[in-house]
């Protein structure tokens, strides 16, 4: 996964991977990793659980806006099917300053 | 749907019921962390550089696409190989419905992920999102690979670099991806 998001990112494409296994995104070091601890197979989470999938989603864009540092992992705390998601605002996406760095 | 078709298709629900567990407990074991490390270091990988794109679009201006791991495919294609190392990849059109969409990954039980493709291929919530303008397009290509490579060298050789083209093409922004 990690690989793949490295060969993306060397043409100036921006990437997010998500991961569920911390050893293998830091070994790989891809530009930008989500580990979330949840069965393989799981990467979003449950089947049919919107909240869910739409709060790791959420994550993954707020990573991409924010994160300025080359192989940042970004370790999400959500316990499988025991931890209670909220309603996501995905409009407050828009309210996040934007690096400036062309690069 | 033909004979061979429904044949296939049985063999890999007989191999996903198979496999998972004994994967699961294999890959978390030490032997299977030697191997994956030694694989890694066969492919040449800067570890002193990691490549970024800085991001510098709002998102509601931006192109995304999926990529992922976990074998998704569509119901006319083929699916990936149940053997593993199999490096190919399937283009998924951003307006592939779920009916449409299977997943077979060899390693891992899929029942949850064809039940709700959603978990390692979210198409339908970023059709959602483009909707709702959080961002600013679904882009017309999406890709699907299978984890499970012994060797790395022809998918950073020859499948990724094809990948790679099709996102440049088609001015990708920003690219989630996605294991299983």
């Amino acid at each position: 996964m990690g690989l793949l998001a490295r060969e993306i990112e060397q043409v100036r494409i921006a990437t997010v991977s998500f991961s569920l296994n911390r050893e293998q995104s830091q070994a790989v070091q891809a530009p930008r990793s989500i580990v979330v601890r949840f069965p393989f197979g799981h990467p979003l989470g449950e089947p049919h659980a919107t909240r869910q999938q739409h709060q790791l989603l959420f994550d993954a864009f707020h990573l991409a806006l924010t994160a300025t540092n080359p192989g940042t992992i970004l370790e999400r705390p959500y316990r499988w099917k025991r931890h209670q998601y909220g309603e996501v605002n995905f409009s407050s996406l828009s309210e996040i300053d934007l690096e400036l760095d062309t690069g | 749907m033909s004979k061979a078709h429904e044949l296939r298709h049985r063999l890999y629900r007989l191999a996903d019921r198979l496999l998972p567990q004994a994967y699961a407990k294999y890959s978390r074991s030490p032997i299977y962390r030697r191997k994956w490390r030694k694989r890694l270091v066969s492919v040449t990988l800067d570890r002193n550089h990691t490549p970024w794109r800085p991001f510098e679009k709002p998102l509601s201006d931006c192109n995304v696409a999926l990529v992922t791991t976990a074998g998704v495919y569509l119901s006319s294609q083929t699916p990936h190989s149940p053997l593993g190392n199999d490096p190919s990849w399937r283009a998924i059109p951003r307006e592939a419905e779920r009916r449409d969409l299977r997943v077979f990954h060899p390693a891992v039980n899929n029942d949850d992920a064809n039940r709700d493709p959603n978990i390692v291929f979210p198409l339908e919530h970023l059709r959602e999102l483009q909707i709702q303008g959080i961002i600013g397009q679904v882009a017309p290509t999406h890709y699907s690979y299978v984890g499970l490579l012994n060797d790395f060298r022809p998918l950073l050789q020859d499948t990724a670099p094809e990948m790679v083209a099709g996102l440049v093409d088609e001015k990708v922004d920003l690219v989630l991806l996605f294991p299983s």
